[in-house]
C-alpha cells in the first residue's frame, strides 16, 4: 500500500532509524567491547586499539567473583515473586473486570497510586519491619516485598488484557455445559495465556532489574542478587574493568532474550492504552 | 416439546427500561423473529431466556417449568452470537466438540456427531483450522454447528447474519431455514432487518423502546399493521402515513363514516395509511380516493420507479412500473383504491378497525 | 429429576448472590500485599520522623526537631535543588526526544521495525548495569566519552565529567534520559499506531501540510499517553536511586545529591533513621501532588 499521506522521506526516516539505534545501543557495544579487551588495551591511551581481543574477562568473572551464585539468587527471587504476583493479578484483574461491588473504583485508584510510590521512599520502614521480623539477609525478604511494585503492575497490564477477551465466549461456555469454575479453567484462562505469559515475563525483567531493596535488605555476597552483585565488583579497585563489563554483558543476556521474545506481543495488544484511566 | 411462555418480563438498567412487561409465547417448532430497531430490547429478551441476564421482574417458562432464576447450563437453550463467539484457543473441530464433551459425551462420539455436522454445513474442510484463520460467514456456521451439537430444546439467534457481508447473508438465510426445516426446533431470532425476519419466520413480534408493538404472521403484520410504526417499518419503502386532511374533506369524511361505522369523526384525529405500491397513476377510478401533488424525485429501481410526490406539507413514495417517466416539478394525481386504505388514530397511532367494507 | 432441577435452582441463585463477596474476596489478595507493604510503611514513616530512632536502638518522640534540623542544613536544601534540577532536566529531555525518535522509527519498513523492536533494550535491562557502563564512559582517565570528543575536536581538555560538579548532575541526567527516553517512545508509537489513518487523510484532503498534521492530528490525539508519560517520568526521575548510587554516590561534594539519595546517606551510612525518613517524607508530597494534577488533566483530556 503506497500512501503518501502520512509518509514522511521515508528513506530518509529509515536512516535516522539506523543513527538512533546506533546511539542508544553504543553504551552496550561499549560494554561488549571493553569486556573482550585485555588489561592492557583497556588502561591504553587509545580506547579504540583493538589489535588483540581475549575471552579472559569472561572466564575470569565467572571464576573468581560470585557471579554464578548472583545469577542464581536473581532467578530464584524473581521466579518466586513474579508467579506469587501473577497469581494475586489474575484474580484482581478478573474480579475487577467480572464483577461489580461497591468501592471497587476508588480501589483500583488506591492501588496504582501505592504502585506510583517510589521504591527509594518505601525503603527505610520495610528495612525495620524486614529486620524486625528477622528475615534481613534473606530470599524471603525480597520475595515478600517485590510483589508490592511486581502485583499492581501485572494487574494494570492483565485488566487490559482481560477487558479484550469477549464476554461473549465466556457466556458461550456456559450455554454449553460450564459452570462458572469450569469456564475459567478451560476457557478464559486458556485464552489469556499470552497475555498472562507476556505480562510475567515483563514483571520478571522488573524483578530481575531491582536495585534498592536488593541493595539495602542483603549484605551477604553470596546471597546478593545480580545487579548488587556486580555493582558492587567496582568498589575498592579490586576488578579492572574488563571483567567488570563482561559479568555486565552478561548481565544482559536474560533480559534480552525475554524482551525480544515477548515485543512482538507488547506492541500488537498496544498495553499502554489502559494508560487512560 | 419445546414451549416458551414469558410472562410479565422486565428489565431495568439502573433507570433505562430496556424492556417493559412483555408477554410473550413462542410454539413449539415455531421460526419466531423478534424484529425492532437497535435498542428495542430485543437481544435483552433474547439474553433472558438464555439466562446470561439477571431478570428484574417476570418469569419465564419452558415447556410449563419454570425457568427464571435456573443456570444458563440447564436451561436446554443454545444461542449463535452476532459476534461468533468462536473459543480463539480451539480448533474448529475442538469448538464443535466443546460443547459435547461438556455435556459428557465420549471423545470418540463428539468427534463423529461433529464431523456429520460440519459436513452438512460444509465446514468439513476447515476442521484443523483456528478461528483467526476463518472468514466471516466460515465463522458463523462454526457458530451454527456449535449450536445443533448440543440438541437443544430451543435455538436462539442474536442477529447472526449483521457480521456478514451482503451475499454470505443471502446464503445462509437460506440455509438456516433448511436447517430449521430438518431439525424442526423451536427457534427464535432476533433482527433488525425486516427481509430476514419477514422471509424466515413463521411469526414475527416488532418491538420499539422496550415493548412489542405486534405479533402475527409475516402476512398479518405487513397486510394488517397495527399501528403507524409497524406499518412505517414494515416494507421497503413503508408505508405512507398521511394526516386524513391532506385529503380533500368532501372525499374523505364521508368514506372514512362509512368504513368505521361512524356518524362524527374527528378528521384531525385520523390518519391514512397507504403502501407506495397501492397507489395507481394511470386508471381514472370513480371511486377512488383522490390525491394531488407534485412530482420531486425519481429513483430507478430495476423493475420499478419510486416517485418522491409532495403533496401539500407532505412527501409521499410512490412504487410503480412506468411506461413514460413524469417530468420533475410537474403535477401529478395519485389514485387509491379504498380498499388499499389503511386507517389508524393519530393520538395513539393505533389502527382503527374497519367495519363496513367500501364496496 | 425435579427435586435435582430445584437444587440447581438455588445453587445458582446463591452463586449470584455471592457475587459482590466474591469480587472482594478476589481483590483481597492485591489488597493485603498493597496494604501490608506500601500503605503501613507510609503510615510508619509519618509515625517515625518524629523520632530520633537509630538502628539497634529504640526510638524516643522528639516532635518536629528532625524537620527543624532538616530545613538548617544545606545538604537537605541542595538535595531538594538537585532532585528538582535532575527530574525537570530528565523529564524534558525523555519526552522531548522520545516524541521525535517515536515519530522518525514509526514507519513500515524493516529497519524501522527491527529498530522499533530493539529500542526498549536500553531500559529493559537493569538499570545498575547500565549505570556501570556509563560510569566507565566518563571515566577521566581515558574514558571513551572524553576520547571521542576530544578525536571530534569538541572539546580540548577533558571533561571532568565525574569530579566536576556541574558536569556530574549533567552527566546522570544524560544517562536517566538514555534510559527512559526508549519507553517513552514505545509507549508514543503504541499510540499513534492507535489514530485512525481515516483522520490523516480527511486533513490532507482540507489541505493540511506534513506540520499541520502533526499539530491538529498527531497531537491531540496523544494527549492521554502524553500526560500519563509526564506523570510516570517525573515520579521515576524523583525516586531515582541506581544510577545516582553507581555512578556518582551523591557526589563530588554533594553535587548529585538527591533526596532519594540522601535518605540512604544519612539512613545507613549515617545510621540516623528518623532523619532519613523525615528526608523520605519530603518526596511523598511532590509524587502525591504530581498525581492529582497529572489525573486532573488526564481526566479532561480523556472526555
Amino acid at each position: 500500500m503506497t500512501q503518501k499521506v502520512g509518509r514522511f522521506r521515508p528513506r530518509l526516516t529509515s536512516f535516522l532509524a539506523i543513527l538512533i539505534l546506533l546511539v542508544f545501543f553504543f553504551p552496550l557495544i561499549w560494554m561488549l567491547v571493553t569486556s573482550i579487551k585485555p588489561h592492557d588495551l583497556i588502561y591504553s591511551s587509545n580506547p579504540f586499539d583493538f589489535s588483540h581481543l581475549t575471552m579472559d574477562n569472561y572466564f575470569k568473572v565467572l571464576h573468581d567473583t560470585s557471579f554464578i551464585r548472583w545469577i542464581i539468587n536473581s532467578f530464584i527471587v524473581a521466579v518466586v515473586s513474579t508467579f506469587i504476583s501473577l497469581v494475586v493479578s489474575i484474580f484482581a484483574a478478573y474480579s475487577f473486570i467480572k464483577f461489580d461491588f461497591p468501592g471497587k473504583d476508588s480501589i483500583w485508584k488506591g492501588i496504582l497510586i501505592c504502585y506510583l510510590l517510589p521504591t527509594s521512599l518505601l525503603f527505610i520502614p520495610l528495612y525495620t519491619f524486614i529486620t524486625k521480623l528477622g528475615l534481613f539477609d534473606t530470599y524471603f525478604a525480597l520475595i515478600l516485598v517485590y510483589p508490592s511494585f511486581l502485583a499492581p503492575f501485572c494487574t494494570w497490564l492483565l485488566y487490559g488484557y482481560f477487558k479484550s477477551i469477549p464476554s461473549e465466549i465466556e457466556e458461550v461456555a456456559l450455554l454449553e455445559g460450564c459452570t462458572y469454575t469450569q469456564c475459567i479453567l478451560r476457557i478464559v484462562i486458556p485464552v489469556a495465556i499470552p497475555g498472562i505469559i507476556s505480562t510475567g515475563v515483563l514483571a520478571l525483567t522488573l524483578a530481575w532489574g531491582e536495585y534498592i531493596y536488593a541493595l539495602v535488605f542483603i549484605n551477604t555476597n553470596l546471597l546478593k542478587t545480580l545487579p548488587v552483585g556486580v555493582a558492587s565488583l567496582e568498589a575498592g579497585d579490586v576488578y579492572s574493568w574488563g571483567p567488570i563489563m563482561a559479568a555486565a554483558i552478561l548481565s544482559c543476556i536474560p533480559p534480552t532474550i525475554a524482551y525480544l521474545t515477548v515485543q512482538r506481543f507488547f506492541l500488537k495488544t498496544n498495553i499502554f492504552l489502559s494508560l487512560g484511566r | 416439546m419445546a414451549e416458551i411462555n414469558i410472562i410479565n418480563l422486565s428489565q431495568r438498567f439502573g433507570d433505562l427500561n430496556a424492556v417493559d412487561n412483555i408477554n410473550l409465547r413462542i410454539f413449539d417448532g415455531e421460526f419466531f423473529a423478534i424484529l425492532g430497531p437497535s435498542g428495542c430490547g430485543k437481544t435483552t429478551i433474547l439474553r433472558a431466556i438464555a439466562g446470561l441476564n439477571d431478570i428484574t421482574t417476570g418469569q419465564i417458562y419452558l415447556d410449563g417449568q419454570d425457568i427464571t432464576n435456573l443456570h444458563p447450563r440447564d436451561r436446554g437453550v443454545a444461542m449463535v452470537f452476532q459476534t461468533f463467539a468462536l473459543y480463539p484457543h480451539l480448533t474448529v473441530l475442538g469448538n464443535l466438540m466443546f460443547g459435547q464433551r461438556m455435556r459428557g459425551k465420549s471423545k470418540k462420539e463428539a468427534k463423529k456427531k461433529s464431523e456429520e455436522v460440519a459436513d452438512v454445513l460444509k465446514i468439513k474442510q476447515f476442521l484443523s483450522r483456528k478461528p483467526k484463520q476463518l472468514s466471516g460467514g466460515e465463522s458463523q456456521r462454526v457458530a451454527i454447528g456449535r449450536a445443533i451439537l448440543q440438541s437443544p430444546k430451543i435455538f436462539l439467534l442474536d442477529e447472526p447474519l449483521s457480521n456478514l457481508d451482503a451475499k454470505m447473508r443471502v446464503d445462509l438465510r437460506s440455509e438456516l431455514l433448511e436447517i430449521h426445516k430438518k431439525i424442526k426446533a423451536t427457534t427464535i431470532y432476533v433482527t433488525h432487518d425486516q427481509v430476514e425476519a419477514l422471509t424466515l419466520a413463521d411469526r414475527i413480534a416488532i418491538m420499539k423502546d422496550g415493548s412489542i408493538l405486534q405479533i402475527g404472521t409475516p402476512k398479518e403484520i405487513f397486510d394488517f399493521p397495527d399501528n403507524t410504526f409497524v406499518a412505517e417499518f414494515i416494507g421497503n419503502p413503508g408505508m405512507n402515513i398521511i394526516d386524513s386532511s391532506l385529503i380533500p374533506t368532501r372525499d374523505i369524511l364521508p368514506l372514512l363514516e362509512t368504513m368505521l361505522n361512524k356518524t362524527s369523526i374527528d378528521c384531525e384525529n385520523i390518519q391514512i395509511g397507504i403502501r407506495p405500491t397501492d397507489f395507481d397513476i394511470t386508471t381514472h377510478n370513480q371511486d377512488a380516493v383522490r390525491l394531488e401533488g407534485q412530482v420531486i424525485f425519481i429513483e430507478n429501481l430495476g423493475h420499478e420507479y419510486i416517485i418522491y410526490v409532495q403533496v401539500k406539507t407532505k412527501r409521499l413514495l410512490v412504487q410503480q412500473k412506468l411506461n413514460k417517466i413524469p417530468e420533475l416539478g410537474t403535477k401529478i394525481i395519485l389514485f387509491v383504491n379504498r380498499q388499499k386504505i389503511h386507517i389508524f388514530e393519530s393520538k395513539t397511532g393505533k389502527r382503527l378497525p374497519i367495519l363496513v367494507n367500501p364496496d | 429429576m425435579n427435586k435435582g432441577l430445584k437444587d440447581r435452582i438455588t445453587l445458582y441463585k446463591s452463586v449470584k448472590r455471592k457475587e459482590k463477596y466474591t469480587g472482594y474476596l478476589l481483590s483481597l489478595p492485591l489488597l493485603s500485599v498493597t496494604v501490608l507493604v506500601v500503605i503501613i510503611p507510609v503510615i510508619w514513616l509519618l509515625l517515625m520522623s518524629f523520632t530520633n530512632k537509630t538502628i539497634g536502638s529504640p526510638s524516643t518522640f522528639i516532635g518536629l526537631a528532625n524537620y527543624f534540623s532538616l530545613f538548617r542544613d544545606d545538604v537537605f536544601w541542595k538535595s531538594v535543588t538537585n532532585t528538582l534540577k535532575f527530574s525537570v532536566g530528565s523529564v524534558i529531555f525523555q519526552l522531548l526526544i522520545g516524541l521525535a525518535v517515536a515519530l522518525i522509527i514509526n514507519g513500515s519498513g524493516i529497519v524501522k521495525l527491527v529498530t522499533r523492536s530493539l529500542i526498549i533494550l536500553p531500559w529493559a535491562i537493569p538499570g545498575a548495569i547500565t549505570a556501570l557502563v556509563w560510569l566507565w564512559m566518563y571515566y577521566d582517565i581515558n574514558g571513551v566519552i572524553n576520547y571521542a570528543l576530544r578525536t571530534l575536536g569538541l572539546i580540548q581538555k577533558d571533561i571532568l565529567w565525574l569530579a566536576n560538579p556541574t558536569w556530574a548532575l549533567t552527566a546522570i541526567i544524560i544517562v536517566n534520559v538514555w534510559r527512559i527516553t526508549p519507553f517513552v517512545s514505545i509507549a508514543i508509537i503504541a499510540a499513534l499506531q492507535n489514530i485512525p489513518h481515516s483522520l490523516y487523510e480527511s486533513s490532507a484532503l482540507e489541505g493540511a501540510t506534513t506540520i499541520k498534521q502533526f499539530f491538529f492530528v498527531t497531537l491531540p490525539n496523544l494527549k492521554s499517553v502524553i500526560f500519563t508519560l509526564i506523570l510516570l517520568c517525573t515520579i521515576w526521575s524523583v525516586g531515582e536511586f541506581q544510577i545516582i548510587h553507581v555512578i556518582t554516590k551523591g557526589g563530588p561534594a554533594n553535587a548529585t545529591q538527591t533526596l532519594a539519595t540522601l535518605a540512604y546517606e544519612v539512613g545507613f551510612r549515617g545510621s540516623r533513621l528518623g532523619q532519613s525518613v523525615a528526608i523520605s517524607l519530603a518526596i511523598l508530597p511532590v509524587v502525591l501532588t504530581l498525581i492529582l494534577i497529572i489525573s486532573h488533566f488526564l481526566k479532561k483530556a480523556v472526555t
